[in-house]
């Protein structure tokens, strides 16, 4: 049996387009550009918000009581809260020198989570059949290893400095890349079970696009810890904080190119 | 190998089934269409070229996949064949275009129906085929044709192993019903003259949910349509009557 070829203009021209916005955003952090960390916070809010609208399009191409439609409406759903997230975050971003850490824009990103991790679950039990079980294995481990290693050389030694006062903060440095990683996983597995199929491509994307967003988490934990995740660029560009702003964006927009292609699987656009 | 005009009788046939992709390569083939164009089980045609597998001159076989890639429109062509006893049978193809779901061109679907029966084996009068035996035939038919197109759209979506669990889907359930309905390396056996409609309602009903499961109601209705599309009336006709024909056409 062949698969499709994906040969989509349109995709390519999102990917470059995509590309250039990524890069001139690394430029604007190297040479200081003031209006940076809001024109990247506006650009996150816009790619967290298209995903969740071409989800939500999914969403709405399936009849009702169809499992598709669930799944599609958790997704854009998570979606849609973490483009909340993102636009309080740009917020702050306009209207005071020092973004508060953790917000209320926290509330939104850990709420979105929930229907994420439901929407991937159903998708993965739905479809009947897992990776074999040496793929599993390799699958879980080498997810095990990450947050293994997230744990143990960057998240335990922040959480368990002695002087740190704020539990809600604690508990977002493990809720952020840890739970990125589970949704990461969840997509995963749903890509090995579909692999040789046209749909294996779209999932592979969404969750590349998570893995990507656990390490941009993992690096906003450990550059905020270490205070060189510069929101405000008077005092200087910061090398971290483009990585990790960059990161996003990036993380943003492939989950989005994901989206895109399973809306263009079922012809809905 | 001669070529024929159009005149196809109103018998209620096997319907093969022959899939290809977009270079004439064929990726599918159903019994049915293994039995018509006298291929053993053992010597599948698949990644075999369309002309070699018809038997025929590739500027022969070509309008079956250029018409329908070119110009989006069904393709026709009546080739005879040499039987086992060396009598010619006349079997029509019609070819339409498959599209990716991302609307590309991917390949052809070609039905193959009997144009005439072999003379030696002609319908006797006296004798003509009971209603029983023809809706047992046509419901086969139907059911066939729908799991094959089912098989190759969840194989092109999801991938072989998601194919495999549809079939398993439906094997498990016949064989916890005792049904006589099994599929062994995607070719579907019914070991039983007489199987009623309820149970290939049942097995496409399973089919059916499994798949729009996986790629939604729509496509799954979409490729299902399509089939009854390429379908002899008499055939859709005694399916629709059996309560096998689960998304209407309209």
């Amino acid at each position: 049996m062949t698969t499709p070829q994906v040969k989509d203009g349109r995709l390519t021209g999102l990917v470059i387009t995509g590309a250039a916005i990524v890069g001139l955003t690394i430029i604007f952090y190297a040479i200081g550009l003031p209006a940076t960390p809001q024109i990247v916070g506006i650009l996150n809010t816009l790619f967290a918000l298209a995903g969740g609208l071409l989800a939500a399009g999914l969403w709405n191409s399936f009849e009702r009581g169809e499992l598709l439609k669930a799944i599609w409406g958790l997704l854009s759903l998570g979606m849609l809260l973490w483009a909340i997230g993102e636009g309080i975050w740009t917020f702050f971003l306009f209207t005071s020198t020092e973004v508060p850490y953790p917000s209320v824009a926290d509330v939104s990103w850990v709420l979105g989570y929930i229907p994420l991790f439901v929407a991937l679950y159903l998708r993965y039990r739905s479809l009947g059949r897992g990776p074999s079980s040496v793929r599993l294995g390799i699958t879980i481990g080498l997810f095990a290893m990450i947050a293994a290693l997230a744990l143990i050389f960057i998240i335990w030694p922040i959480v368990t400095y002695p002087d740190y006062s704020d539990p809600f903060e604690q508990a977002l440095d493990v809720i952020y890349p840890m739970g990125d990683l589970l949704v990461a996983l969840g997509a995963l597995l749903s890509v090995q079970a579909l692999s040789g199929g046209a749909l294996a491509k779209p999932w592979a994307l969404i969750g590349i696009g998570f893995l990507i967003n656990a390490v941009s988490d993992l690096l906003f934990v450990y550059a905020s810890w270490h205070d060189i995740y510069l929101v405000n660029l008077e005092s200087g560009a910061g090398l971290m904080t483009a990585i990790v702003e960059a990161s996003y964006m990036i993380s943003y927009l492939i989950v989005a190119c994901g989206i895109y292609m399973q809306a263009r699987l079922h012809r809905i656009m | 190998m001669n070529t024929k005009g159009l005149s196809q009788r109103d018998t209620n046939p096997p319907l093969g089934l022959l899939y290809t992709d977009l270079n004439g390569r064929i990726v599918f083939a159903n019994r049915h269409a293994l039995q018509m164009l006298n291929y053993q089980t053992a010597d599948r045609p698949i990644g075999k070229m369309l002309h070699e597998v018809l038997q025929c001159s590739q500027p022969e076989a070509a309008p079956l996949l250029h018409i329908p890639m070119k110009a989006g429109e069904p393709a026709r062509l009546i080739l005879e064949f040499a039987d086992s006893s060396g009598s010619q049978t006349a079997i029509q193809f019609i070819s339409e275009a498959a599209y990716d779901d991302t609307g590309l061109f991917i390949g052809v679907n070609i039905s193959l129906q009997y144009v005439e029966q072999p003379e030696e084996a002609p319908l006797p009068p006296s004798s003509p085929p009971s209603p029983s035996s023809e809706m047992q035939a046509a419901m086969l038919a139907y059911f066939t044709a729908q799991v094959n197109a089912l098989q190759v759209l969840l194989g092109r979506m999801g991938g072989q192993g998601i194919r495999e669990i549809m079939e398993g889907i439906i094997d498990r359930t016949a064989a916890q019903n005792g049904w006589p309905v099994h599929i062994t390396a995607s070719q579907i056996t019914v070991t039983q003259p007489e199987v009623s409609g309820e149970v290939y309602r049942t097995l496409l009903a399973k089919a059916v949910h499994y798949a729009t499961s996986i790629i939604g109601r729509r496509l799954v209705a979409h490729a299902m349509q399509a089939v009854d599309s390429q379908m002899p009336p008499q055939t859709l006709e005694l399916a629709r009557q059996a309560g096998l024909q689960l998304f209407d056409n309209h």
